[in-house]
């Protein structure tokens, strides 16, 4: 609010000037003879004087003195020049002249209700300007009296403010026309300007707010620490959000609560402190993101029910080998009984053996499960290590029966990534089933598939996953995340632009480069979790 | 024959399933020696030693396909009972055109498994009698002499010692001794037991 300074400059200015006119006018010494005395006070005063018009006359505010009359006894120069009058013309009642006479009545209203009770009076009113133009000015006089504390009338300064009432007006058109409530308090927590989208956000009639405590606008739940965060703002004054990271609401005059976003801007206006908050209704925003992610969700699991329906050979023989184990474990136990040798110890190992082997039937299980399940997890500490073990443990027969030689290279002290275990499985898993695809037709010992993990930078986990095929085009690096985008005459091309989607909404990338001397590399990356070590 | 019992090889890469079929076939009376790969198969495996495959299919490395193939090329005749994973068609055809007793689907029954382990034991062991059988017709035919290895085969023809001698422009008197001496040296008796020993051990007729 440069405006403000501008006039807390001139304010300042003027004060000091009538300050030093006083300090003139008012000193007195002590003399030896009063004849002596008389005579250099009657030089000095004229002296005195003189200086007191010298100031008043360069001083850069417009000065008026009057009488215990009322009348006006003195104007200064800057007056003069800004009505563009003569000192005779002004004098007395003459400058009510140029007074717009829409504030006629009440300048004088204010000026004599305050001579009368000799106190200070500030008013704003038109002035009459050289030009003819009128121009706002503020007005400021005080009682003056004399040594012996006998009432001698006012002295009074006027600052042109014009430029300032624009800014004022500015600023209020400019908060009324925002498309955010805008919602101005002060000092003591007090509502002082709405504009009309606050009415419509909160339903509340402008003048039901004016005056209130901003709480009012505060769900329940959150306004007993309110005052407190006001006071934290007060001690570290700055532009910013509110309630950094925390998911705000608004209470409306219904009842209902809105979610809201808040930014706050402190205020510095010649009234004092303010502080300028825009509230953004965020009700529209949450809906559409919600939708989105929804359709994120529905889009990911449609592909990673797709992707499972390729693997099933691979997940039924995952399924498949314990319950051979189970199987062929407890018809051998029946026939150790049949038979009638009743080795307990042999019996007992097989027990475990089963339970074993069941145990891990059940984590296969509970792993498709997850990968079937629809809708979204909640975000949690996760080892991408973990993500690759049980990836290559899903895809095992897979690779088995195409040939690739799976290699891992999994950094040890890992931080925790925080996300969505199953959505980044199936990163996984597309990345590892292409990877096995791009070395279909490869000799045998070129089929090898490196998977990595890595620390980068301290702040984010990478995983990479290697293939030793063909590579893909420099052209189509980034391609391959477009949807529809194959090379392959299965699948519908989505895999990739699924994972890209993925990893984003989990605040990390995915990309790929090709390898030297051969292959393709797909990465992604993710930031790690710095308050959960593993 | 006084070989020793017989042995079945189980040989399968996951661990679990290996020891409960091997505990399986124990159970069922059966000496078993169990494998984790093909390879370790091979590089212990005695080719005299009597006995059968229970194999994998899918396996890393080499897989058991490959391992029958393998086998095969090394003149090893040990009948292989194949296990898999999955109901796969072309392999199992495969596998049995190459000569497998079974193409078993896991989770396999116990009784079918040790049905087509009893199936293939026998099999081994009818096939190292036969194999002893045209061994040692092969070291009696070793025994003949060129002349008398031509004599037979135009006596397997069902040639008479007159033509036989006309043919090799010798007397049906010289004819009639190399055939006794050829009859005798295969010891059989009969023109017959002749025609059918030297059918199994593969000797065509002289046309």
């Amino acid at each position: 609010m440069s405006l403000s300074w501008v006039t807390i400059v001139w304010s300042a200015l003027a004060s000091a000037c009538l300050t030093l006119a006083f300090v003139r006018l008012g000193s007195r010494r002590k003399q030896p003879s009063l004849a002596r005395q008389l005579r250099a006070s009657a030089a000095e005063l004229r002296e005195s004087e003189s200086r007191f018009r010298d100031v008043a006359n360069t001083a850069p505010v417009m000065i008026w003195m009057s009488g215990t009359d009322k009348l006006c006894t003195f104007f200064n120069q800057g007056w003069l020049d800004y009505t563009g009058r003569t000192l005779q013309q002004e004098l007395g009642n003459g400058w009510a002249d140029g007074v717009h006479r829409a504030d006629l009545a009440r300048c004088m209203e204010v000026y004599t209700g305050a001579f009368d009770a000799h106190e200070r009076f500030t008013m704003e009113y038109r002035l009459r300007k050289r030009d003819g133009e009128y121009g706002w000015v503020l007005d400021t006089g005080v009682p003056r009296y004399a040594s012996d504390n006998a009432f001698l009338g006012y002295i009074g300064s006027a600052v042109d403010i014009t430029e300032l009432k624009r800014g004022q007006e500015n600023f209020r058109l400019a908060v009324e026309a925002s498309p955010s409530a805008m919602v101005m308090v002060d000092q003591q927590g007090r509502i002082v300007l709405v504009n009309e989208q606050t009415e419509k956000t909160f339903g509340y009639a402008r003048d039901e707010l004016i005056g209130q405590p901003v709480e009012v606008l505060v769900p329940e739940e959150f306004r007993i620490g309110h005052p407190a965060h006001r006071a934290e703002y007060y001690a570290a004054l700055c532009a910013r959000p509110m309630g950094a990271g925390r998911e705000l609401f608004g209470w409306r005059k219904d009842g209902s609560k809105v979610p809201v976003e808040i930014g706050l801007n402190p205020v510095h206006a010649p009234e004092g402190l303010f502080v300028l908050a825009s509230i953004v209704d965020i009700t529209e925003r949450r809906r559409a993101e919600k939708k989105s992610a929804e359709q994120r969700n529905e889009l990911a699991h449609l592909s990673r029910v797709t992707m499972l329906g390729e693997l099933s050979g691979s997940l039924a023989h995952e399924l498949n080998q314990p319950l051979t184990a189970i199987l062929s474990n407890a018809q051998a136990a029946q026939r150790f009984l049949a038979r009638g040798e009743v080795d307990l110890d042999e019996v007992r190992a097989i027990l475990t053996d089963i339970v074993s082997d069941d145990k891990r039937a059940g984590e296969v299980i509970r792993g498709l499960r997850m990968l079937l399940t629809k809708g979204e997890m909640p975000y949690r500490a996760l080892d991408l290590n973990d993500v690759v073990r049980d990836v290559l443990r899903l895809v095992r027969s897979d690779l088995l029966n195409s040939g690739v030689n799976v290699l891992t290279e999994l950094a040890l002290d890992l931080p925790a990534v925080n996300g969505d275990r199953v959505q980044l499985q199936q990163v996984l898993l597309n990345l590892v089933v292409n990877g096995c695809e791009a070395m279909t037709g490869a000799e045998d010992a070129d089929r090898q598939l490196i998977v990595r993990t890595a620390l980068t930078d301290e702040k984010s986990v990478c995983v990479s996953v290697a293939d030793m095929g063909h590579g893909i085009p420099p052209e189509n690096l980034e391609r391959v995340f477009e949807a529809f985008f194959t090379t392959k005459t299965q699948g519908l091309g989505l895999g990739l632009a699924v994972c890209r989607t993925i990893i984003s909404a989990q605040g990390g990338q995915l990309w790929a480069t090709n390898n030297n001397p051969r292959g393709a590399s797909f990465h992604f990356k993710l930031p790690a979790n710095p308050a959960r070590p593993l | 024959m006084s070989n020793p019992a017989p042995v079945v090889f189980v040989i399968d890469d996951e661990p679990a399933v290996l020891k409960a079929i091997a505990r399986l076939l124990v159970s069922a009376g059966m000496r078993v020696a169990a494998f984790g790969s093909p390879q370790e198969f091979l590089d212990r495996y005695d080719p005299a030693a009597p006995g059968c495959l229970v194999l994998d299919v899918s396996m890393p490395g080499l897989n058991g396909m490959q391992l029958q193939q393998a086998l095969i090329e090394k003149d090893c005749a040990l009948p292989i009972v194949f296990l898999t994973g999955r109901g796969d068609i072309p392999s199992s055809v495969q596998a049995m055109k190459r000569g497998a007793v079974d193409f078993l689907t896991k989770p396999v029954d116990d009784s079918s498994l040790i049905a087509a382990v009893r199936r293939a034991l026998e099999q081994d062991f009818a096939g190292r009698g036969e194999r002893g059988e045209i061994a040692a017709l092969r070291q009696r035919l070793a025994t003949l002499t060129p002349r008398e290895r031509e004599v037979l085969g135009h006596v397997v023809a069902g040639r008479r010692n007159k033509q036989i001698a006309a043919v090799l422009g010798t007397t049906e008197k010289t004819v009639k001794v190399h055939r006794a001496r050829l009859m005798e040296k295969m010891q059989v008796e009969s023109l017959a037991d002749l025609v059918r020993i030297t059918g199994r051990a593969g000797i065509a007729p002289t046309p």
